[in-house]
């Protein structure tokens, strides 16, 4: 039998993730010289791309694209007597492209906030999901408090919508201007969504996790306060008090919730 | 001796303890999740495009929480007047990565007179705060000279 493996030398278990619109860069090993035909099927949801593979020695590199969310099976048949299939059928599972809802939406502004706000799974040592789904809950309820008892104290003063509350001036790093926002932060969001698309990275799962988890919090609607007296500030990890009257909640994913 | 050099040791020659109640140094050098910094410098400062040749100073002091749960590691870059928020990697191979992509806190833009007037911001921080940071980093941090090119 033939085997695929990954472009790392890692063989391919019964099934491999991607993401529509990227391509995964696959090897086939031969068993007995090259000659066998790759095949991904259904061709509408994957397919291997011939102009992109290269046979070198009993190896054949290649791409396999994949095209529109679903499910299809890779291939290798036998290029001789006796045909038959010399590697697979592996299940390609095709995810659909994760897309931030329009900047101009509530659910837009607060997953971009959870992105920028959150450290993610290639940016924390003591990364886990729990952790992060967490802090985007906090975060949420943070800035819906700050909306329902407006007030100088945590920034909020005079706000009638949550594009109110986070671009209060000194409030939210880099979201002062919304939806223009600092460019290093922008970087930040930016590359989470594109990791998270990213159907060859060996992390994919972590990734499109972690900005799954900011999506669906962001479509959330009234967060329930899980504190006795009301969370209405978090600070980074370690920068101190944010006012002598907040006291500490809790603090994950090197953000630590205060409450009144 | 630079300006800006002496104007570190004057700020950490003001106080201790910058984190958290209950924080407590950590040598991040020997923790599989940081390690030692000077790649990865080399790649934040390759990031942020610095041309110059002229080598760059950075003190490092990692802290960790009384649970062992969060790990930070706080960067002063003493040309840059900035402040990096390096939180490690999971993977470590990617080490360098995180710290090229860590939070900066601007030590001239981000930085307010006193608590009073922080108004409940997530990112800003005191000038007292700084003045801690400096003086941890000068007793107990890990000094790099690391120049871009």
């Amino acid at each position: 039998m033939s085997v695929f493996e990954y472009s790392s030398g890692t063989p391919v278990s019964a099934s491999i993730d991607t993401v529509a619109g990227s391509g995964v860069t696959l090897k086939l090993k031969f068993s007995s010289g090259p000659g066998d035909e790759i095949v991904a099927s259904p061709p509408t949801i994957a397919r291997f791309r011939g102009e992109h593979s290269s046979t070198k020695g009993n190896v054949t590199t290649f791409l396999l694209e994949a095209l529109a969310p679903g499910k299809a099976t890779l291939t290798a048949l036998t290029g001789k007597k006796p045909y038959g299939i010399s590697a697979g059928p592996i299940v390609v599972n095709v995810l659909p492209k994760l897309v931030l809802p329009p900047p101009g939406t509530d659910a837009g502004l607060l997953a971009r906030l959870f992105l920028a706000e959150t450290l993610g799974p290639l940016a924390s040592s003591s990364y886990n999901l729990a952790d992060t789904k967490l802090a985007m809950r906090l975060m949420h309820v943070v800035v819906s408090n700050r909306l329902k008892t407006p007030s100088a104290i945590w920034g909020s003063a005079g706000a009638k919508s949550l594009p109110d509350v986070i671009r209060a001036p000194g409030q939210f790093a880099g979201f002062e201007h919304y939806p223009t926002i600092w460019t290093g932060v922008q970087y930040v969001i930016e590359q989470a969504v594109v990791l998270a698309n990213e159907g060859s990275h060996p992390r994919l799962s972590d990734l499109r996790n972690f900005v799954s988890a900011a999506l669906d919090e962001a479509a959330q609607r009234n967060p329930m306060d899980p504190s006795s007296s009301g969370l209405y500030w978090w600070r980074t990890g370690g920068s101190g008090a944010p006012a002598k009257t907040a006291h500490v909640y809790k603090t994950v994913s090197n953000n630590t919730f205060y409450m009144r | 001796m630079t300006t800006v050099r002496v104007l570190w040791l004057l700020l950490g020659a003001l106080a201790v303890n910058a984190q958290d109640p209950g924080d407590v140094v950590f040598d991040f050098r020997a923790d599989a999740g940081f390690g030692d910094a000077t790649a990865g410098l080399r790649e934040f400062l390759r990031a942020r495009h610095l041309r110059t040749a002229h080598a760059q100073h950075f003190c490092a002091v990692g802290f960790q929480d009384s649970g062992n749960r969060e790990k930070r590691v706080w960067i002063t870059w003493a040309e840059g007047r900035k402040a990096l928020l390096w939180a490690g990697s999971p993977d470590r191979s990617l080490v360098s990565h995180s710290l090229a992509n860590s939070r900066v806190t601007d030590l001239v833009r981000d930085v307010v007179p006193a608590e009073a007037d922080l108004k409940g911001s997530t990112y800003l921080v005191t000038r007292a705060w700084v003045s801690r940071l400096a003086a941890e980093c000068e007793s107990r941090g890990v000094k790099y000279e690391v120049r871009a090119k």
